[in-house]
């Protein structure tokens, strides 16, 4: 084993890195930057993924015929990696990393050729409603139904915790088809026209005073039947692929170090109006340990992801990297307001504290809670790596 | 970039780990246990055959050229079986030391008994009351008619029981460190034998005006402390890599355990509970071999990272060997606090080694010392162009 770049792989680091120095801008780093919820505004992430497209890089998951970059899962790493520790947006991983693949495994020839170029070209912005009201992390016992009709589907119900529905004009959803047999046989994976009459999109307040996620009302919402992705009551396959994407899919170390250096911006900025971190040995020790927990993380995720093949994706051995790095998440949040001490009882809208960053660091904090109870909550990630990877 | 091993890396893990599954089981481990001096003399002779007693030497010296991994490696497996012969202190730091340091005379005289086994050598270093292994030591030599006069104390000197002698690091008139050859006959050294947590022996050396030839004198080096907290940080990762084969070897045993043990009807790794801590040592585990690989890597490419590698690792893996090394007790139920399973004996050694070298609270104020001198934080730990040089971007 050795971590030395080839001069192939330099080559590579070196083309990213002047394509950020050329095209991400101030601007587009500052709406990151500033972003405390869990994905930036779409004015922030939209231009940055027209900025990826013309570059051919915006879909690296893909086949190389639909968009693909090709890239092996070291270069993926580096870009990933690149790319969050310059500051970029994050991309908005609905289209491009989750229902993407579902429609290139499973859509027809149809599907694939009407929604991928809108999801590379940033038409679509989707949301996922799989969620409801009493299906959480047991996503099986949903109960949003979707009734034959003709050539459509008519849906009543809810979808809950959607992100980013006020933003979507298109959502893919899980939806009951079916109430005999097992629960997860009578499911069916649609995808569903935001505007369509019936719709209804409900803000929810959160604990960190951001908007970010909804509640959906579907009130005899017709849906084309041509518009469901694999076969009627076969939605779990596509559920479990895309969750597979959902959890280990993405490249995490990179956002976390990024965020880690807002936490030591924020050191600094307090350095300078005379608080002085390091003259407390208890919240060194805490920065160091915080340190070489992402390292550590780093490294394992670089030696799961190494591991696969292009298009591969990681399968169980993903919930590891779920768990850990939700976890992380929320440490070099707690560590962000541990370094605050009673600055963070401050409470800020944000706008008058100029370009300070501590303001940020509380309600980042608070959202932060979210990252071990969505995707799958931590106690789910558990039993999957107890049966997968222990073996019990 | 390469993230498989190596050809070196392959054949040491796979010859390393055949040989102890043939030879050291925890049943047969029992002859090393109750060997002088905890050392199975077959055993030992079966390391000089492997080349192991060579490992982190070079071939010039009859050595194998191993590093960082290749000893990381070698120490993972000699954790998964308990190896209690003192492999590190006569290894890693006694045979390396000399190595490193010896004068032409002393590599001559030295390097192939300690090679094939009929020698040992070991680092004393540690004394008590110090825990923080790079500190100065208070051991002193002080220069006098052609020789030197040496006084202190050092503490649980592993593996200095039945050594052909040991390497001790004393402080020079003027500051700078050097390290004697001292036989353990030597008068005025006094040899207290210890036991030691793991199972393993250890002794207590007390020196009081012990007269030696300067022919004693490691080599003619000045001031060796920069290269022996070298060595020394490296010796902390391999220790690292001994747990994180402990910490699995003991995962696998608990979750088998779990299987076959009925409670209420069924067996216990049916319960979610059992089954979330199984997990999280799992998740322990494969963090420990990770910190275990970031460390060696990166000292194998950038050596002057050592000292903050073994912070990083020490912090990492000494927490994660605590969490796993009670799990496995906890599920064995009473099992657990029994000599009869390997259990008990796994976690006297990861309990040892998380109070060797110092604790990881400890490194983890090292390590928080050192990123925010450094700024290291703010860039990749992985993605290294060459020879450890990072750009923060």
């Amino acid at each position: 084993m050795h971590l030395e770049l080839s001069p192939a792989e330099q080559a590579f680091r070196d083309e990213v890195r002047a394509f950020l120095r050329d095209n991400l801008t101030a601007e587009l780093q500052r709406g990151q930057r500033y972003t405390t919820g869990v994905y930036p505004e779409p004015e922030v992430s939209g231009p940055w993924q027209q900025a990826l497209q013309r570059k051919g890089w915006l879909v690296p998951m893909w086949p190389k015929e639909w968009g693909g970059t090709g890239w092996n899962a070291v270069e993926r790493f580096i870009f990933e990696s690149e790319c969050s520790l310059a500051g970029a947006p994050l991309v908005h991983p609905m289209g491009v990393r989750l229902v993407g693949p579902v429609i290139l495994r499973f859509g027809t020839e149809e599907q694939k050729r009407h929604y991928l170029p809108r999801i590379l070209n940033s038409e679509d912005y989707w949301c996922q409603g799989f969620s409801e009201p009493g299906a959480g992390s047991d996503l099986a016992s949903l109960k949003m139904m979707a009734v034959p009709d003709g050539d459509d589907y008519i849906l009543n119900g809810s979808k809950i915790w959607t992100t980013h529905a006020h933003h979507s004009n298109m959502m893919f959803a899980l939806v009951r088809t079916s109430t005999e047999g097992k629960r997860q046989e009578g499911i069916s994976f649609v995808l569903i026209d935001m505007k369509t009459p019936g719709i209804e999109v409900h803000k929810i307040d959160t604990i960190g005073g951001d908007y970010d996620v909804n509640q959906v009302f579907f009130t005899d919402v017709r849906v084309p039947q041509a518009n469901r992705v694999g076969a009627e009551n076969a939605g779990w396959d596509c559920a479990k692929y895309l969750l597979e994407f959902e959890r280990g899919g993405g490249i995490f170390s990179g956002r976390l170090r990024s965020q880690l250096k807002r936490v030591g911006d924020a050191i600094e900025q307090l350095k300078a109006s005379s608080v002085n971190v390091r003259a407390d040995a208890r919240l060194v020790a805490r920065f160091g340990e915080v340190c070489a927990d992402l390292d550590v993380f780093e490294m394992l995720e670089l030696r799961i992801m190494g591991a696969l093949q292009p298009g591969q994706n990681p399968g169980a051995i993903s919930s590891i990297l779920k768990l850990r790095a939700s976890r992380m998440k929320q440490a070099v949040a707690e560590l962000g307001v541990e370094v605050l001490g009673t600055e963070a009882l401050h409470w800020s809208n944000g706008a008058d504290d100029g370009d300070s960053l501590l303001p940020l660091l509380v309600p980042d904090y608070l959202n932060s809670r979210a990252f071990t109870i969505f995707g799958g909550a931590s106690e789910v990630q558990l039993t999957i790596i107890a049966k997968s990877v222990v073996g019990v | 970039m390469l993230l498989s091993l190596t050809e070196l890396q392959e054949m040491i893990e796979s010859s390393v780990l055949e040989f102890l599954t043939h030879e050291y089981d925890f049943l047969k481990r029992a002859n090393s246990l109750h060997a002088p001096h905890a050392i199975a003399q077959p055993i030992w002779q079966g390391f000089a055959d492997m080349g192991w007693l060579g490992l982190p030497l070079s071939e010039a010296d009859g050595g194998i050229d191993g590093h960082a991994m290749e000893s990381g490696l070698l120490m993972r497996a000699f954790g998964r079986h308990l190896v209690v012969e003192p492999y590190l202190s006569s290894v890693l730091l006694g045979t390396r030391l000399l190595a490193e340091f010896g004068s032409a005379k002393q590599r001559e005289s030295w390097l192939p008994s300690l090679l094939d086994g009929t020698r040992r050598l070991v680092l004393a270093h540690e004394e008590f009351g110090n825990s923080d292994p790079w500190a100065p030591r208070a051991t002193r030599a002080r220069e006098e008619a052609g020789g030197f006069i040496l006084n202190g104390k050092k503490s649980l000197v592993a593996g200095a029981p039945g050594a052909s002698a040991v390497l001790l690091s004393a402080q020079l008139d003027g500051g700078a460190h050097a390290l004697f050859v001292l036989p353990l006959d030597t008068p005025g050294l006094s040899v207290t034998e210890r036991r030691t947590l793991d199972s393993g022996r250890a002794a207590d050396l007390t020196l009081e005006g012990v007269q030696v030839a300067a022919a004693a004198k490691l080599g003619d080096a000045g001031d060796v402390t920069p290269v022996l907290e070298r060595i020394l940080a490296e010796a902390i990762v391999n220790l690292c890599w001994e747990a994180s084969g402990a910490m699995q070897a003991a995962l696998e045993q608990t979750a088998a355990y779990t299987k076959e043990r009925m409670q209420f009807g069924q067996s216990i790794s049916k319960f979610q509970v059992v089954q979330h801590r199984l997990a999280e040592m799992a998740v322990g585990c494969e963090e420990a071999l990770s910190a275990c690989q970031l460390a060696a890597l990166r000292i194998d490419s950038d050596p002057a990272s050592a000292r903050a590698m073994a912070a990083m690792a020490k912090s990492k893996v000494g927490r994660g060997a605590l969490l796993v090394a009670k799990e496995a007790v906890q599920l064995h139920g009473a099992m657990g606090v029994s000599e009869e399973l390997a259990i008990a004996s796994y976690f006297r050694k990861l309990q040892g080694f998380s109070q060797q070298f110092g604790g990881a609270a400890w490194f983890a104020e090292r390590y928080g010392e050192h990123m925010l001198d450094s700024n290291e934080y703010r860039a990749s730990r992985t993605l290294l162009t060459q020879k450890g040089i990072q750009h923060a971007s």
